[in-house]
């Protein structure tokens, strides 16, 4: 099949006009993914009492069951144990049930003490859903925005790879000494090829993960009336019914845990972890123990390995192994969730992040320059600059000012009838619209100004952390808390590469016939490089 | 009424706003009727496969996997295929096609 000129022509415009409707979103996505591979590293930040370094290892009895024993459960009730890893160094209890029914307790794996952690949101709360949600909650329409945006993503993927004619050679080119057009374009075109995998693993993987959502009748087509079986064939979970009759709590986790562990070990010829416990129904006679193997930590694949135990006589009622198929399903979701022990893959699946949002934004930046070279600097050039700032440096921006809202925001914080954790949020958005507004008004230079407002406050949130918790950086290192500093260390090289591109966007304004009017251009004769 | 000899202007938009009506339809349509034909692919293929001995969920599953070829195939068949009304039709009685059948076909099965 030969690539016709006019077929090129029509990817081109698609690419184009796709891109330029969806790219803010896909930046949004893309930039709170990035954030989000590292949300556990940025929880522990964010919430200093969970800090501490111990030991992870030992039982769970001592732990969680005095807590579990004490709780009030009046009927089936779903309760669930995290166990401490080494990313985050709390054994999590929780019952699930309405607001006063429900427990939501992080216990010091040593000593079972309960860690109370500042009340915030966190990367696992904001960004986290944020990535994959856009926290709009409404009828499930921003998990549709997504799924759209990461379907229009993978489209652009393809059209954007008919439109290349040299694909090899663009991934060696960049000129930053041409014309700020032209190396946009060639940072385009790298960012795009260097990490085309990448590109492509991310949408695709995202989507999957949420089939669930965006194609809930042809997931359980198959089965008929019977959604039941469907849960159990394709999720492996085993649901019981409840009963209605009282039962008994379980006495002991660590017995299922130990079971479960020695089966998996026996299986996979490789030690396995249980990373979740879930008491079923507790409180029922229906009541069982679900030990999950989810997040294997020598591989990218997640396991959908669990095995369910009768609470009341200790018989297995169900040991979920996922068929041959569904293997390459938790491959590409464990991509996706990142939750495997590399932390080499995980700087890696970092930097894909970065590169994706690098790409996405010069994409627009080209769309925009292109355009005002060829003098039209006119409403829909603005709205869309002002867009695209908003969505660039103003979400960073943003992001900046959440980490600087919560090391700001004392303990007790609260007002206009908003907590400690929604007045971090509201400081997010406050400064989000912001820079929308702030980009409209000020155009182009609004760039140079955000990347000065986003080092500042990626500045200000390392002091900040440094005052309100002693923990400086030099501290952070020798104590071993690695996750700390990391994060210390990565608002730090962000403000830095932010003081960079300010400095270089003012020599640019200065001197960059792009960004000139063509009545202007008319007196730099020659200003423009040939192309 | 108009009197006799007179010419009814009829409304008419600029070549300029009909080509950015027309493509903002076909990005509309690659993305949003695109996805409807892959829900429809899928889930024929998931009550389709079960019929030659195949578990549901794994039909399922390769039913998405594949979906995503479909999805994106379409779509650049929908921007890059000259008339728009054909294609429309086409996408849009496939997709109508494959919902139908589906629930036969499960009937038939079941």
């Amino acid at each position: 099949m030969q690539i016709t000129k006019e077929f090129r022509a029509s990817m081109t415009w698609f690419h184009t006009w796709l891109g330029i409707a969806l790219s803010g979103i896909l930046f949004v996505i893309f930039w709170m993914g990035t954030l989000t591979v590292f949300h556990l590293e940025i929880n522990k930040w964010m919430m200093p009492e969970t800090r501490s370094v111990v030991s992870v290892d030992g039982p769970l009895d001592p732990i969680v069951m005095p807590r579990i024993t004490e709780m009030q459960i009046e009927e089936a009730s779903n309760i669930i144990v995290i166990p401490a890893t080494e990313r985050v160094r709390y054994v999590h209890l929780r019952k699930f049930g309405d607001e006063r029914d429900a427990v939501d307790l992080r216990l010091n794996p040593q000593t079972g003490e309960e860690i109370v952690p500042t009340e915030t949101h966190g990367a696992s709360g904001f960004f986290y859903p944020f990535h994959y949600s856009l926290h709009v909650s409404w009828k499930g329409v921003g998990y549709w925005i997504v799924g759209l945006a990461s379907m229009a993503m993978l489209i652009l993927i393809v059209s954007g790879i008919f439109i290349h004619r040299k694909i090899f050679q663009d991934f060696f080119t960049f000129r930053p000494k041409k014309a700020a057009r032209r190396s946009t374009l060639d940072l385009h075109y790298m960012t795009a090829v260097v990490a085309l995998p990448f590109h492509i693993l991310f949408p695709l993987s995202g989507v999957l993960i949420f089939a669930g959502i965006y194609l809930p009748n042809a997931l359980f087509a198959g089965y008929g009336e019977d959604q039941q079986a469907g849960a159990k064939d394709i999720a492996g979970l085993y649901v019981p019914e409840v009963i209605g009759e009282p039962g008994e709590l379980p006495t002991s986790i660590d017995d299922f845990v130990i079971r479960a562990e020695a089966i998996w070990g026996e299986r996979d010829g490789q030690p396995a972890n249980a990373d979740i416990i879930r008491i079923l129904n507790a409180g029922d006679a229906s009541s069982m123990v679900m030990v999950q193997h989810a997040f294997p930590k020598r591989a990218i694949a997640r396991s959908a390995g669990n095995i369910t135990f009768s609470t009341a006589n200790g018989e297995i009622k169900n040991d979920n192994v996922p068929k041959p198929i569904w293997n390459a399903a938790n491959w590409v979701q464990g991509a996706h969730f990142m939750r495997f022990d590399s932390w080499a893959v995980r700087w890696l699946f970092f930097f894909g992040g970065l590169t994706g949002s690098a790409m996405i934004a010069t994409g627009m930046l080209f769309w925009m320059r292109a355009r005002i070279r060829k003098g039209m600097e006119h409403m829909s050039v603005r709205v869309v600059r002002a867009l695209t700032i908003g969505t660039t440096t103003g979400i960073m921006t943003a992001s900046a000012m959440f980490f600087v809202a919560n090391r700001m925001l004392t303990n007790e914080a609260a007002a206009f009838g908003l907590g400690r954790a929604s007045l971090e949020v509201a400081a997010f958005f406050v400064v989000w619209v912001v820079t929308f507004v702030h980009a409209g008004i000020r155009g182009k230079r609004a760039w140079k100004d955000q990347c000065w407002a986003m080092a500042s406050l990626c500045v200000l949130a390392v002091a900040l952390n440094w005052a309100t918790t002693g923990g400086h950086l030099v501290q952070s290192l020798s104590l071993g808390q690695w996750a700390v500093a990391g994060v210390d260390l990565m608002l730090i090289a962000t403000a830095s590469l932010a003081v960079i591109a300010a400095l270089r966007l003012n020599a640019v304004q200065a001197i960059d016939p792009d960004m000139l009017h063509s009545a202007q251009k008319a007196a730099l004769p020659g200003a423009l490089p040939a192309e | 009424m108009t009197a006799p000899g007179q010419h009814v202007e009829r409304f008419r938009l600029s070549p300029e706003l009909r080509s950015i009506a027309q493509r903002a339809y076909r990005c509309i349509f690659a993305l949003i009727g695109s996805y409807f034909l892959t829900a429809a692919y899928v889930t024929f293929g998931a009550v389709s496969l079960p019929m030659f001995g195949m578990n549901p969920g794994e039909a399922a599953f390769i039913g998405i996997l594949s979906g995503f070829f479909i999805y994106v195939g379409a779509a650049i068949w929908v921007a890059s295929t000259k008339r728009l009304l054909v294609i429309t039709v086409i996408v849009i009685s496939l997709t109508l096609a494959l919902r139908t059948a589906a629930p036969i076909i499960y009937s038939a099965g079941a």
